[in-house]
């Protein structure tokens, strides 16, 4: 009895070892995760906010410019500024992480309060930098700044106010001043929020707790390009009547732009900018498949038809939503089938933490 | 049979050391008091029940609400000084009576927090209701001396004994899945993540690793009850326990569980045990003076406990009542030890419907629920329905009509492919919530 015991024993442990071994040479590599992490804010999120942080000194710099030569032709170049620092603030938006949000909140609050801006224009504010650094959300930043020197009558009205004047100068500043200290924040070693990021702001096994911030922030951004970006101007949250003013950039007529730069930066976080391993590469060695596909390959595949749908939007979203409708849904369609990947499926791949309290495991 | 039942009754009754139900209740005590400081610390009070705007209540317990801020703290603060006079065995029916009523009663509130080890918590507080464990070593023994005894009735220990071996054995049972034994899921998920881990983290990366920690996990929870019983085996059988959960707690987040089993698998050691590892500490321990003696308990507290083990029982074994792989449907999930089973992540949208004209609503449950709120019941099938109502009855002042409520949900298992977990077609608002199989969860394919 004993001696069957033994070889049932033996034999039970011999098959178990054999599977084992079968079971390892599926997966048998290492991952870096740590220079994955470190590599996406070297190589990808810092650089962002470089080009950012640029793009926005060039603003201000339009900014003065156009105030001390207000023609149509500065006009036009303060405006283009404006364009290529909302694509730049596009693809750094996914990064919301809770300690930058002080910073982020001043950059792009939508709508911004038009009635509390033109009171203080009307008051004649004397507005300086530190006026502007102060400043609610809404009452500055991109959005504001798009209705100051959009407007059809921008140009007259600016030239004919010295208070609005000043006004759109020191938020284009005060836009500057928010995207430089967005890279000091991010930038190693320097005591900002990057260094935190990497410790997962003290989480413990901080790496696993890192990516889940990450992958949360990335799927936050999908949540907002579909149910804020295209849902509410299509009228979803509004008995299905489209709502043409609850367009991102209803001045500008480049909501579009906007919402194709947000998945640009969705990408960017996805498969890095360099040569660092990124989240990408992270699935791959993960053996992630849908359907028999690499995952990283269906989500690429996935972000490239959701920026050919929403590119497909001839129109300004304002005038689309009612004219070309059609179009329009099927965006919203392409970004919520991204979302329902990423919220998912990436997310059960990854096993990804959404707060930080106990769980079961479940 | 009248005979069987007499041996069994003497059995129960005999005396034994009352020295395991006080470390019990002393450990019990001061764990409960540092996990109330810490859930308070954590800012959980407010995140959990005074935040949220929206409740997912239990089955049978709507009527269970929060209380407005102020009392909410203050029962959190009760709860921690009842812990205290727990451990110290002060007033101790009333304080383990009034700690089991207070803690379920905050459990009930939201199912969103649902812990098996809340659940835990919650049912030895009440089986510690009809145990004498503050009859020795405690305030209420040396303010009342008249009810110190060194000796207590067997039945008392091995209600305690058995209420963790149920919580282990029909932990492992659940882990005799496909998923767990023949896949390694979901620790091939979680493990990975923890690569990065100091000494020990490599080996995560391993396939090998996940496969090798799932059959331990299930074998560990099958046997360790049987190993801590038996005097040979059970000072290897503990440090097997230490050792097992101090690893759960590295390597994922499930805050204070493996701290409460390391603490409370110590009623498995008998006086015996302690005894000689006080003598070795050289820690004097008062000798027994009271000579052993047959003690018996009143019927009706026997007839409770008989109760409370036949519903322990039972209770996890509901989910077979119910067609389905139940790790996907959730039926008869919680209250069952199901413990770290699954990954799952969901998607989840309602589109609500005028029937009277053309209009329509489509929601996102983010606008209503917190992240955490939103993340559970976005896999689990009665919170999606639960929300598909408090949406109807929004909506219905809005549309001044009777909406229509369709869930649109993307749920993954265990990494298997998305797919739909609500039948998209059915009108929520019309379906009623009830603990009978559902037939508007679409099957696992």
């Amino acid at each position: 009895m004993t001696h069957s015991f033994s070889r049932l024993l033996a034999i039970t442990i011999v098959v178990l070892g054999i599977f084992l071994v079968q079971v390892e040479s599926i997966q048998s590599q290492t991952f870096d995760r740590e220079a994955m992490l470190e590599g996406m804010i070297t190589e990808t999120i810092l650089p962002l906010h470089t080009t950012f942080a640029e793009q926005a000194t060039t603003l201000s710099t339009t900014a003065l410019d156009f105030q001390a030569d207000p023609t149509p032709e500065t006009l036009a170049t303060l405006q283009s500024a404006w364009v290529e620092t909302s694509i730049a603030y596009g693809h750094i938006e996914v990064y919301r992480f809770r300690r930058v949000m002080p910073f982020i909140n001043q950059l792009n609050s939508i709508p911004p309060n038009i009635e509390f801006i033109e009171i203080y224009i009307d008051d004649n504010v004397s507005i300086d930098a530190n006026l502007a650094a102060s400043l609610g959300s809404q009452l500055k930043g991109l959005a504001t700044l798009e209705y100051l020197i959009f407007t059809d009558d921008a140009i007259s009205l600016l030239t004919g106010n010295e208070a609005r004047m000043a006004y759109m100068s020191a938020i284009a500043t005060d836009i500057k001043r928010v995207a430089d200290e967005l890279v000091v924040q991010w930038t190693l070693d320097a005591g900002g929020y990057g260094d935190r990021f990497l410790s997962a702001d003290g989480e413990p096994n901080s790496v696993r707790s890192s990516i889940s911030m990450l992958s949360n922030e990335m799927i936050a951004i999908l949540e907002d390009v579909t149910s804020i970006g295209l849902g509410v101007p299509l009228g979803y949250e509004n008995r299905g009547e489209v709502q043409p003013a609850r367009v991102y950039a209803p001045y500008s007529n480049t909501t579009r732009d906007r919402l194709v730069a947000n998945i640009e930066g969705f990408e960017m976080a996805f498969n890095g900018l360099d040569e660092s391993p990124s989240l990408a590469d992270y699935l791959d060695f993960l053996g992630a498949e849908l359907d028999g596909e690499a995952m990283s390959t269906v989500i690429n595949q996935n972000i490239e038809t959701t920026i050919t749908a929403l590119d497909a939007i001839e129109q300004p979203v304002q005038i689309a939503v009612s004219e070309d409708n059609e179009t329009v849904t099927i965006a919203y369609n392409n970004t919520l089938s991204l979302l329902r990947l990423v919220k998912t499926d990436m997310a059960n791949q990854l096993g990804i933490t959404v707060t930080f309290s106990d769980n079961d495991g479940d | 049979m009248f005979a069987w039942f007499n041996r069994i009754s003497i059995q129960l009754n005999q005396p034994v050391d009352i020295l395991p139900l006080v470390i019990f209740r002393v450990v019990f005590g001061l764990l409960m008091f540092f996990s109330m400081i810490r859930f308070m610390l954590k800012g959980w009070v407010s995140e959990f029940y005074i935040e949220p705007i929206y409740h997912f209540t239990y089955f049978g317990f709507d009527w269970i609400r929060p209380l407005p801020p102020t009392s909410m703290y203050a029962i959190f603060s009760v709860l921690t000084i009842l812990s205290v006079m727990i451990a110290i065995g002060i007033f101790y029916r009333l304080s383990i009576l009034s700690f089991f009523l207070l803690f379920t009663y905050v459990e009930l509130i939201d199912k969103t927090y649902y812990l098996n080890h809340y659940y835990f918590v919650s049912v030895v507080s009440l089986l510690m209701i009809t145990l004498p464990l503050h009859r020795k070593y405690s305030m209420d023994s040396y303010l009342f001396p008249r009810i110190r005894t060194d000796y207590v009735a067997s039945w008392t220990l091995l209600s305690l004994r058995l209420m963790l071996t149920i919580v282990y054995v029909y932990a492992g049972i659940a882990k005799l899945t496909p998923d767990w034994m023949l896949n390694a899921l979901p620790l091939r998920i979680w493990l990975p993540a923890n690569a990065e881990v100091p000494i020990i983290g490599w080996l995560f990366d391993h396939l090998w690793v996940a496969y090798l920690m799932s059959w331990g996990g299930a074998f560990y929870d099958l046997t360790i009850p049987f190993f801590l019983l038996w005097r040979r085996t059970r000072p290897l059988a503990y440090l097997a326990v230490i050792i097992f959960h101090i690893m759960t707690a590295l390597l994922f987040n499930i805050g204070v569980f493996p701290y409460v089993m390391i603490a409370s698998t110590l009623i498995f050691f008998d006086g015996q045990d302690w005894r000689w590892l006080a003598n070795k500490c050289r820690i004097n321990l008062p000798p027994i003076n009271s000579s052993p003696k047959r003690l018996s308990a009143h019927p009706l507290m026997l007839t409770f406990v008989a109760l409370f083990f036949a519903w322990q029982l039972l209770m996890p074994l509901r989910h077979w009542l119910y067609p389905g792989n139940h790790l996907w449907t959730n039926e008869g999930y919680r209250f069952a030890w199901h413990v770290m089973l699954v990954e799952k992540n969901g998607t989840v949208s309602y589109r609500i419907e005028d029937p009277n004209s053309d209009d329509f609503w489509i929601v996102y449950p983010d606008a209503y629920l917190t992240p955490q709120q939103e993340h559970q019941m976005s896999f689990q099938a009665d919170m999606i329905l639960q929300f598909a109502h408090f949406l109807a009855d929004k909506y219905q002042s809005e549309c001044g009509c009777n909406p229509e409520v369709y869930a649109d949900t993307y749920v993954s298992l265990n990494l298997r492919m998305g797919q739909a977990l609500i039948d998209p077609t059915i009108n929520l608002a019309n379906t009623s919530i009830s603990s009978i199989p559902s037939t508007w969860i679409v099957p696992l394919e």
